[in-house]
């Protein structure tokens, strides 16, 4: 039976070609690798949101890479440092256990080294579509605790414009949340 | 950078993908016991309540002498009414390839069906696991619960006939494996929690049986799966050992469309006592922008009873994120050791090994995990 699980993998694997055309674009890499790979029922799907990451459409991906700075343009020149691929090529300190040391993403199985190689290739062509730059008035993506602990999503404006839904401009008298998926504005 | 939370949230509440399990029964025993999936659940899709011939199948494959129904048919239930549960827990060990030991609550669901001649109400109530607050805050008690499943169906005849859903439910579609790893339920349409609203027509009789599912993003909660579409499944069975099948799904969202079609076959041997089950997709994915990936996720399922209590799975699977490349594709065996000590009660050795780009010059690391899970059925 071994013989015939090998036998078919390899029947079904030689189809593929050794060259790798695929886009390294967001919209890509979100649907065919973090969206199956990650955005399950537990883990990192709109449903449970684990950790605060989202990966199960272009705009949850792009929110979620900006605000908890997986990656970005800084990691251009060595996309392998990145926060993102850090995670899931050695794992990164738990963030909700940090006693339980470095945690490799997806928890139940390893991604393919050429999913790997794709985020890479995006993140060296400076993170296209998610990419968050401070405008004139200084203002991005910056969030801050409050007295009470909580995390507080200032007042987001991209420069490329790319962050869709949560973009939020807040008055003066308000500051900005992210519930879901839209930016809401909370009196002070 | 991200800042470390010290979420109070038990670590083990996450073991992605491996917590939580649909409650579903045993396909492996369409053919070898029954024919269809109505004969002992009284959904036509199979899964959740049992029916009076399902408890008695439950109790003729187990260890213990029990009385199948609910409570040990300590309460007794007016005939229009159905109340069951399924409780889950598990415990293993992840190689993935970092090594891990985790232990985790699966499922806690109760199930509740009124009927009144052809018409009932079902719905499932149960814990769910409650959506990440930002900044470290704790779930109100109400965003730990959940129905799953609800719908008003019509019948029109016992087991066998037309069936009308509408609702809450998973779109009926290809096997209905019971293990949400199964490569045919997680990359093939119906992973978990992927119960939705929709509409369904249903026709189901013991030489065959067709199923048509319309349904919508969940309008009224963050779902796993976003998509809105139809899916179609029909199941012929020329012989009674033999089922053949065919299926098809269109559905997606603005960016995203996956058109799957597909073929499933079942096959019981009654001279060893073995199920052959297979499903195989072919899958189209559309995606905004160019690169539209063609996929391909497959499943044989071999499974014998030894004895009158113990159920051994072997499971193959294979997945093709893109037939196009190569390196991208998993292949997986698992096996999966049931004991079933009563009809309430049952333990399940659960393992799975996975290789990437299995015999190719790329891949990746191979991973597996081994859990014990626990599973008392009201």
């Amino acid at each position: 039976m071994k013989r015939l699980v090998l036998v078919g993998a390899l029947v079904v694997g030689a189809c593929g070609s050794a060259t790798d055309d695929r886009p390294a674009t967001l919209d890509y890499i979100t649907e065919t690798i973090l969206a199956p790979s990650c955005a399950t029922a537990e883990c990192h799907s709109a449903f449970k949101r684990e950790v605060g990451d989202q990966f199960d459409t272009p705009d949850a991906a792009r929110r979620t890479i900006i605000e908890n700075g997986l990656a970005s343009p800084q990691n251009m020149a060595d996309p392998g440092a990145s926060y993102l691929v850090q995670t899931l090529t050695v794992g990164e300190i738990s963030v909700i256990d940090s006693s339980r040391g470095r945690i490799r993403m997806p928890y139940d199985a390893a991604l393919p080294d050429a999913d790997i190689a794709l985020i890479k290739a995006w993140i060296a062509l400076g993170v296209p579509g998610a990419q968050c730059v401070p405008n004139d008035q200084g203002r991005g993506c910056s969030t801050h605790t409050d007295a009470s602990g909580t995390l507080v999503h200032d007042v987001v404006e991209c420069g490329d414009g790319n962050i869709g839904a949560i973009v939020t401009t807040c008055d003066a008298q308000q500051t900005c949340t992210v519930f879901r998926e839209n930016g809401q504005c909370v009196a002070r | 950078m991200r800042r470390p939370l010290n979420a109070a949230i038990a670590a083990a509440l996450c073991v992605l993908g491996l917590a939580g399990r649909r409650a579903a029964a045993y396909p492996q025993y369409q053919l070898s016991r029954d024919q269809t999936c109505s004969n002992c659940h009284l959904s036509p899709a199979g899964g959740g309540l049992l029916s009076e011939n399902g408890y008695q199948v439950a109790e003729s494959f187990s260890q213990l002498g029990t009385a199948p129904q609910f409570m040990y048919d300590k309460i007794p239930l007016p005939t229009w009414l159905s109340i069951g549960g399924d409780l889950r827990g598990a415990a293993g060990y992840f190689a993935t390839p970092q090594d891990s030991f985790a232990v985790f609550p699966m499922q806690a669901d109760v199930y509740v069906r009124a009927a009144y001649q052809g018409f009932s109400v079902a719905a499932t109530l149960g814990a769910r696991p409650a959506q990440w607050i930002t900044g470290n805050g704790t779930p109100a008690v109400l965003d730990r619960l959940w129905s799953r499943e609800h719908y008003l169906m019509w019948q029109q005849d016992g087991n066998d006939g037309l069936f009308l859903r509408v609702g809450r439910f998973m779109p009926v579609f290809g096997l209905r494996l019971a293990e949400h790893p199964d490569y045919t339920r997680r990359f093939g349409g119906t992973p978990l929690y992927a119960e939705t609203y929709g509409a369904a027509i249903e026709y189901v009789t013991q030489r065959w049986e067709a199923h048509l599912t319309g349904f919508i993003e969940d309008p009224l909660i963050d779902p796993v799966v976003h998509d809105s579409g139809v899916a179609a499944y029909a199941e012929l069975r020329p012989r009674k050992e033999l089922s053949i099948g065919g299926e098809a799904m269109v559905a997606g969202h603005d960016r995203d469309t996956k058109i799957r079609g597909g073929v499933t076959a079942k096959l019981y041997l009654p001279s060893a006592d073995v199920v052959l089950a297979g499903e195989l997709q072919i899958v189209h994915q559309q995606i905004k922008g160019p690169g539209d990936p063609d996929q391909l996720v497959g499943y044989l399922l071999v499974s014998r009873p030894f004895g009158t209590a113990v159920l051994l799975d072997l499971g193959l699977g294979h997945y093709d994120e893109n037939l196009a490349i190569q390196g991208l594709d998993r292949d997986a065996v698992d096996v999966n050791l049931h004991w079933f000590l009563t009809s309430h009660a049952e333990l399940v050795l659960q393992s799975r090994v996975e290789g990437i780009g299995v015999g190719q010059r790329t891949g990746g690391p191979t991973s597996g995990w081994s859990l014990l899970h626990a599973h008392y059925r009201l």
